[in-house]
């Protein structure tokens, strides 16, 4: 049988956690989707340890199901991250969607539009609404105000990414902390399709994730700590100006100048000390979390 | 008819008990129901000789394989390929094992294992451990061959092909055997019918093992100079293997995930498929699913996938072929995965065994059951 379907093979990882009949729901529109516009696809239910009917009444709708459709049941509620991580692990496509939530506020059409995206080059195409909130907006400005990557984050419904990204960045890292951060860290095409639209709040956890990927990811840590580090340095040192200004000019109580002495050469000696073991923690961060010291996107020969 | 010994089921189970019978100048009929021997489960499977690396979560089942393997090559050395690297990996993710443990398995089984750079043959983070192992494969039809020239010098073996069993009588000291039209006496019978087991047993009205079928699906495909001496077995979990199938040329691909295509659970195998097998097959009377109109689409789209998930680029490979059979697994091994291999005393006069093994080199255990 002939189709002119992609022959691609496409993963869709999709998270749930008590999302009841929303999930059916999902499910149903997005194999509507995949089967108008593939010709091979595999489906991969996340169950991250649901106490609802999520999972029976998915169960029952999958029961027709030609494709399939596998369930990875988390032993107890971990959170989005190391699900998707599950869920990628298991994807077996060429290329993989991950969609992080079962609320769809784009339109279904946006599904396939990531796929042709990404043959014209992109290893990943994240799909992103136009208006976020305010508390996402932060995150984003101080993280990509800090990161290294030559993409820009955004808050995303959900994205699409090629065998080659997800090698890619396992084979610099073993485990994503942040699955979006490291595709944007992975040094390969990254592009974003707006649509008209803002996404639902992702609940509780978030602010660990958030502190967790500045660390790892962007220098915010360092700079911050080291800033902060340096900025107590300059003011023990003025402290021992302002020690010696006095014990020349005026008449300090007996015992003041030696114990100012003391106090601020000591704080400016921690402080220094501090500086150095703050650098030393983010070089080991950098060791032992990123593998590869260097990424390229392509290579690119010109030959007569 | 009155002979010593009837055997149902012309697989590796049944001709080997044929043959020893034979040589020993007994009379031995053996009912086939297809037309030729070996056209099942000896044939289509991934014609692996064992030697216990498959089962890191049964130290029984891997010993005992590990122990007849030698036996094993002996004595049907001439059907076996064994000049090619079978390479056992661990992966990296949701593997009920993991490499450190499946060194201490090994050196605890006494069986080699040698590591690799997981990174010669998969995609990174894939693997966390590569062996090189010591393992064969099986050449189903050089062994038929094989067998059919050793039955041709037994006069007291006959095989009836094309004889699928219609009913089965108990006499005081015989048991009452019709198939296809024929009807022998002996006052022994062994079931080798392997999925057919419970099939056999209702007929017979003895208590049915307790099995689930699968109804499985083994992928031929043309590998690539760099696979070509290479077998490639991902464990413990859904995973792959990919591997030379006997002296074929070609390479067996089969998956745990995708391989079973339709699980039954009932007592006698029980498929929607049979319904549209133009009467040929029926819970209680199963056909060759291989050579069925209702047998299934190949998964190779999804199988072909899942290994090339796992192996580097240049090791490419192409679909060649499907082959499908019916797998019974005892509801027992779940867990622990082991295959043991069951020989069950069904009645003492007159006697009837019944077996049900899931490998061939257990073949030997046999041995005790036909001294008799």
């Amino acid at each position: 049988m002939t189709t002119n379907k992609e022959k691609n093979f496409i993963s869709a990882v999709v998270y749930l956690h008590n999302d009841g009949v929303r999930a059916v729901k999902f499910f149903k529109l997005l194999t509507e989707q995949l089967d108008a516009h593939f010709e091979q696809y595999e489906l991969i239910a996340v169950d991250d340890a649901c106490t609802d009917d999520t999972v029976p009444l998915l169960r029952d709708w999958a029961k027709d199901l030609t494709r399939p459709l596998t369930f990875l049941h988390m032993s107890l509620f971990q959170r989005l991250e190391p699900c998707m991580n599950a869920g990628l692990d298991a994807a077996i496509g060429d290329y993989v969607y991950e969609f992080d939530t079962t609320d769809v506020p784009y339109p279904a059409d946006m599904i396939f539009a990531a796929y042709q995206t990404a043959l014209t080059g992109s290893d990943i195409v994240s799909v992103c609404p136009n208006r976020t909130n305010g508390s996402s907006r932060l995150f984003y400005g101080v993280f990509n105000a800090n990161s290294h990557s030559a993409y820009r984050l955004r808050t995303d419904a959900f994205r699409l990414v090629s065998r080659r990204a997800i090698n890619r960045v396992h084979a610099s890292s073993e485990h994503l902390p942040y699955r979006k951060a490291a595709y944007a860290a992975s040094g390969l095409k990254m592009t974003d399709l707006t649509f008209e639209g803002r996404i639902l709040d992702r609940g509780t956890g978030r602010f660990s994730l958030a502190a967790d990927s500045l660390t790892l990811y962007t220098d915010a840590g360092f700079k911050f700590s080291a800033g902060i580090t340096l900025i107590m340095m300059a003011l023990a040192l003025a402290e021992l100006v302002y020690t010696l200004v006095i014990f020349a000019t005026g008449h300090p109580v007996e015992g003041w100048t030696t114990m100012m002495f003391v106090l601020t050469l000591g704080f400016a000696g921690v402080f220094a000390v501090l500086a150095i073991i703050v650098k030393y923690l983010s070089l080991l961060v950098d060791l032992i979390f990123k593998k590869q010291k260097y990424l390229i996107e392509s290579v690119e020969k010109i030959q007569k | 008819m009155t002979v010593d010994k009837i055997i149902l089921g012309a697989g590796l189970y049944g001709l080997y008990a044929a043959l020893q019978c034979g040589r020993r100048g007994q009379r031995v009929l053996v009912f086939e129901r297809d037309a030729a021997p070996f056209m099942r489960a000896t044939y289509i499977n991934q014609a692996r000789v064992h030697m216990g690396y498959h089962y890191p979560r049964s130290y029984s089942t891997a010993i005992k394989s590990a122990h007849y393997f030698e036996r094993f090559c002996k004595d049907y050395g001439f059907c076996l390929r064994t000049d090619f690297d079978q390479i056992y990996a661990t992966s990296a993710h949701f593997s009920w094992t993991n490499a450190a443990e499946f060194r201490r398995f090994c050196n605890a089984a006494g069986i080699r294992c040698d590591g690799v750079d997981p990174e010669k043959y998969f995609n990174p983070g894939m693997c966390d451990g590569a062996f090189l192992t010591t393992e064969y494969t099986y050449d189903a039809q050089v062994l038929k061959d094989w067998f059919l020239k050793e039955l041709s010098q037994c006069p007291g073996v006959e095989i009836r092909y094309e004889h699928p069993v219609e009913r089965i009588e108990k006499g005081s000291d015989t048991w009452r055997i019709t198939a296809g039209g024929e009807t022998a006496e002996a006052p022994f019978v062994l079931n080798a019918t392997y999925a057919g087991v419970n099939d056999i047993h209702a007929m017979a009205g003895f208590e049915p093992f307790k099995i689930k079928y699968e109804l499985c699906e083994i992928i031929l495909c043309e590998v690539d100079k760099r696979l070509y001496n290479t077998g490639i077995t991902v464990m413990d979990g859904p995973f792959f293997s990919l591997m030379p199938f006997g002296q074929t040329g070609l390479h067996s691909l089969t998956s745990v995930t995708f391989t079973p295509h339709e699980t039954s659970y009932d007592t006698v195998a029980t498929f929607p498929c049979q319904a549209r097998s133009e009467g040929r097959c029926r819970p209680g009377s199963l056909y060759n699913c291989n050579e069925c109109p209702a047998r299934p689409q190949s998964a190779w789209p999804y199988m072909g996938q899942l290994a090339r998930k796992y192996l580097r680029e240049e090791y490419g490979f192409t679909y060649k072929g499907s082959l499908f059979s019916m797998k019974p697994i005892l509801k027992a091994s779940e867990i622990d995965d082991s295959r043991p291999t069951v020989v069950r005393r069904m009645s003492d006069t007159p006697v009837f065994y019944s077996v049900l093994s899931g490998k061939i080199n257990t073949v030997y255990d046999l041995d005790e059951v036909l001294a008799q």
